[in-house]
């Protein structure tokens, strides 16, 4: 037998096909691809610059925990999250982040078919308009999660929170909104007011889940509801509800939602 | 599984293959021969499926051209031991999160089977499997790949591959502008 042939050189990885490196890239996510992978060389960083798959789904993820990733401040995760949205070229789907002042505007410009939106911490001195003109703009959103850091002001805009997004966003399946609460904004309980949710929402055909927190709920918001939401099937209120005053008719009504939490308490005299 | 490149020997396993139409018979780059269970070519890859067929199977070898002996020994390898793996239910990642998509984890044996491979056999195999178009195969090697980038700064990774440091003084502030955070230090 004759012997075998001298080894070859070491394989190249930076000439590895790019659509392996894509493959790769895809399973290290892009937390991973931008802290060490895309960085290593010229070809691997083009396939990061040019794939916009790799940033569909841009987000803070609690279960991200490289300490590289975990030592930064908010602030600087935030400038990750913008990076990764602009290499989406438009095409980012889900993005999972805060949003201060203003970054919600240039971000509906950036992902105009996000289908899944979840802002973690939303401070905006402006009041709701903003925020709802820009929801307007995502037609295709079907999951839509808020987390407002202030109270909505409602000096100079009359229209509910809920009712306007409803408005804006007629496809959404599920919606999570969790207003400002006293704790966080360390002010005396009694003295806070919840968001009030009391009056009529437009017929929210798809809507399936809808999770209310730190808000005051009356039977007549309650009522809306569950008439504009033919197919709810999870809901989720905490904040203020008396649940005695409910009546026979609604309580029927209630029984259609499979999972009902009114994680309540009537609200202090 | 290498039968022999001996051309009696080959000759030899030729009256084999066609007496037993279950295999087929691949040749390497470099001229050796190598037999494989034809189900299991065909179910994972394309690109033998395409050729089973289209008849375009020679029972003297179906040159493989592309692919070098050692490669298509673990390609091969791996069919076979597919062939008689008992399929378990498709396992997700485990790891879901919110930015990756969930993708199949391999199984134990496929682990194994990647693990003892050299850098140089790996990227032959990748190489190779992508060529053949064999998808759970590139799930098996891709995975094992991003397992050997994950947690580690470009200079370990540079390290552990083999790459050179490519960039210019100039590329590389462009990075550190763009990558401001991934920079951040306390």
């Amino acid at each position: 037998m004759a012997p075998p042939p001298p080894a070859p050189a070491a394989r190249d990885w930076a000439a590895l096909p790019s659509d392996i490196v894509l493959d790769v890239f895809l399973r290290l996510g892009p937390h991973e691809v931008m802290l060490g992978a895309e960085q290593a060389c010229k070809p691997w960083r083009h396939v990061a610059l040019e794939e916009p798959m790799l940033w569909r789904r841009v987000g803070l993820d609690e279960d991200y925990t490289d300490k590289r990733w975990i030592r930064c401040p908010c602030s600087v995760k935030q400038q990750m999250l913008r990076v990764a949205v602009d290499r989406a070229k438009g095409q980012c789907e889900a993005f999972k982040g805060n949003c201060y002042d203003g970054y919600l505007p240039h971000l509906v410009r950036r992902a105009p078919i996000l289908r899944s939106l979840n802002i973690q911490h939303y401070s905006d001195y402006e009041n709701g308009k903003r925020l709802v003109k820009a929801l307007k703009k995502l037609t295709l959103l079907e999951d839509l999660e808020i987390y407002f850091k202030y109270s909505i002001d409602y000096e100079d805009w009359d229209k509910s929170m809920l009712q306007s997004i409803c408005k804006a966003c007629p496809r959404l399946k599920k919606l999570v909104l969790m207003y400002a609460s006293a704790t966080e904004l360390e002010c005396d309980e009694d003295e806070f007011d919840k968001e009030p949710v009391d009056g009529p929402i437009p017929v929210m055909r798809n809507l399936h889940t809808l999770k209310l927190y730190e808000c005051e709920l009356s039977c007549k918001g309650l009522n809306a509801i569950i008439d504009g939401c033919p197919r709810l099937e999870t809901l989720l209120i905490d904040g203020y509800f008396n649940k005695r005053k409910m009546d026979e008719n609604l309580k029927l009504k209630c029984a259609r939602v499979k999972n009902l939490t009114l994680d309540t308490m009537k609200k202090p005299p | 599984m290498e039968v022999d490149k001996g051309k009696g020997e080959a000759e030899e396993t030729r009256k084999v293959a066609e007496a037993d139409r279950d295999t087929v018979t691949l040749k390497s780059s470099d001229g050796k021969l190598f037999e494989v269970s034809k189900e299991a070519a065909a179910r994972l890859s394309t690109v033998l499926a395409g050729m089973i067929a289209g008849g375009s199977i020679d029972d003297n070898g179906t040159d493989l051209k592309q692919i070098g002996s050692e490669a298509l020994e673990n390609v091969v390898d791996y069919c076979n031991k597919h062939a008689n793996s008992i399929p378990s239910a498709a396992l997700i990642s485990s790891s879901i999160s919110f930015n990756t998509a969930p993708f199949k984890e391999p199984e134990e044996w496929e682990r194994k089977f990647v693990d003892r491979l050299s850098h140089d056999a790996l990227f032959d195999l990748v190489e190779a499997a992508n060529f053949l178009g064999m998808e759970r195969l590139l799930d098996v090697t891709c995975h094992k790949i991003s397992e050997m980038m994950k947690g580690k700064s470009p200079d370990q990774i540079r390290e552990v591959f083999n790459i050179k440091n490519d960039y210019t003084k100039e590329e590389l502030e462009e990075i550190r502008q763009e990558l401001a955070w991934a920079f951040y230090d306390d």
